[in-house]
């Protein structure tokens, strides 16, 4: 969806157009679901938050500043809303059920290598990330996954650039340093050198 | 550059804010050094997982539905909440309204209107009005206050020159009677007109004297 139209598309709703708000629904619900599930990790405690968060937005459209983008307008609502979420059932990073990870997840990602150390891999990565703070966790998913810069991460976390900097800085290094037990292997380094340099070049 | 260097550069090379001679360095240690080449390969692999790995669960496929479902419930809630609102809002205005008037022109006590008769409902007057009638009103009462007063003060001073006017009639009356030679009399008989007594009695009691003058001086008792 190219700016113009999302502009047009959000006065629209704005105007009470009901398709135009479905229209955004479309555009948003896989990325903001992928984004509250990796930090509820319930399927459907995110659904339910992505709900909210769309019927939140709605409600609240007025209020919406174009000074930035929409999807970090409803980030910073799933955010908050996940952050309630996850004190009301003091379900943390910590408390994550690495059973989860396995089979499921061959399925959905089938843009990456398939064989069992790239499977490893990308267990210990996730792992890894399960184990960061909760703003360590959203500043390294906003970053990577939404390509969003410090600057919007900020404005999504409700924190300073500078504070999203030192937290993806610490995430970096906490992941480093898991991941550096597993990389000795240099068969496994190659394979997802090659795996990485494939996507990057689909990308 | 050794490798503690080269890791403290590393946020900076996966931000994108590695430039220059400091870049080239970054590369050419990373070309030497497997160690480093690794961990640049394991935080690469992470950046791709993490920005393509789709999530193991996936939303419903019903979950648009469910929202405008949510949203369509919610905006005829609010549509018919608001005309009622307005009604009650715009009751609550006429009552104070109402109580306003009430308080702004109370009913006389002893008005003759009959409680079974339909009150009449007149329009409030405006509030500049109803002050310019105070005003008035209170000028009005002021005035005939200040009338009273005036009233009092000149029945007093009117009664203070009866007593006067009494006293000096008095006086002449007094001193009229009183015994003086007769030699005096005579003499003073042709000064009646320059009599300061007289003068001052004409001053007081406008009148008075030439009902003195009627009584001859030379035929009062000289006794006492």
């Amino acid at each position: 969806m190219s700016p113009d139209e999302l502009k047009r598309i959000i006065a629209r709703a704005r105007e009470g157009h009901a398709d135009a708000f479905r229209d955004l629904v479309e555009a948003y619900k896989e990325r903001l679901f992928a984004f509250v599930w990796r930090m509820v990790r319930d399927h459907h405690e995110a659904e339910d938050i992505c709900q909210a968060v769309f019927v939140k937005a709605y409600e609240s459209l007025d209020s919406y500043s174009e000074q930035y983008a929409f999807s970090t307008w409803l980030f910073t609502i799933a955010y908050r809303m996940s952050l309630n979420s996850l004190r009301k059932k003091k379900a943390l990073s910590g408390e994550v059920d690495f059973a989860r990870f396995g089979c499921d997840e061959q399925d959905a990602s089938a843009t990456l290598a398939t064989s069992e150390e790239a499977r490893r891999l990308r267990k210990l990565i996730w792992a890894a990330v399960e184990e960061l703070s909760t703003p360590q966790k959203s500043s390294v998913l906003l970053f990577y996954r939404e390509g969003k810069s410090c600057h919007d991460i900020g404005k999504v976390l409700g924190m300073p650039a500078v504070t999203v900097k030192s937290h993806l800085h610490r995430a970096r290094e906490r992941l480093r340093k898991a991941l550096a037990a597993e990389l000795v292997d240099e068969r496994l380094a190659g394979e997802y050198l090659s795996g990485s340099q494939m996507l990057r070049a689909q990308r | 550059m050794n490798c503690a260097e080269f890791e403290r550069l590393i946020d900076a090379y996966l931000d994108g804010e590695l430039a220059g001679s400091l870049r080239v360095e970054f590369d050419a240690h990373r070309l030497r050094c497997r160690r480093c080449q690794l961990t640049m390969i394991a935080m690469e692999s992470v950046e791709t997982v993490l920005a393509n790995d789709r999530p193991l669960a996936t939303l419903s496929d019903d979950f648009t539905e469910r929202v405008m479902g949510v949203i369509q419930s919610r905006r005829p809630v609010a549509s018919r909440l608001r005309p009622r609102r307005i009604v009650l809002a715009a009751g609550v205005l006429l009552q104070a309204a109402a109580l306003m008037f009430l308080a702004i022109h109370p009913w006389h006590e002893n008005a003759s209107v009959s409680e079974f008769e339909p009150v009449p409902v007149t329009p409030a007057e405006p509030e500049v009005v109803r002050d310019l009638d105070q005003v008035y009103a209170l000028v009005d009462k002021k005035t005939e206050e200040r009338q009273a007063l005036v009233d009092r003060i000149f029945a007093k001073l009117e009664a203070a020159g009866m007593n006067v006017a009494t006293d000096l009639t008095q006086l002449v009356s007094y001193a009229s009677a009183l015994p003086v030679p007769d030699d005096v009399a005579r003499a003073s008989d042709g000064m009646h007109g320059a009599n300061p007594l007289n003068l001052l009695i004409d001053v007081f009691i406008p009148g008075a004297a030439p009902e003195l003058e009627s009584t001859p001086i030379g035929t009062v008792e000289h006794a006492l």
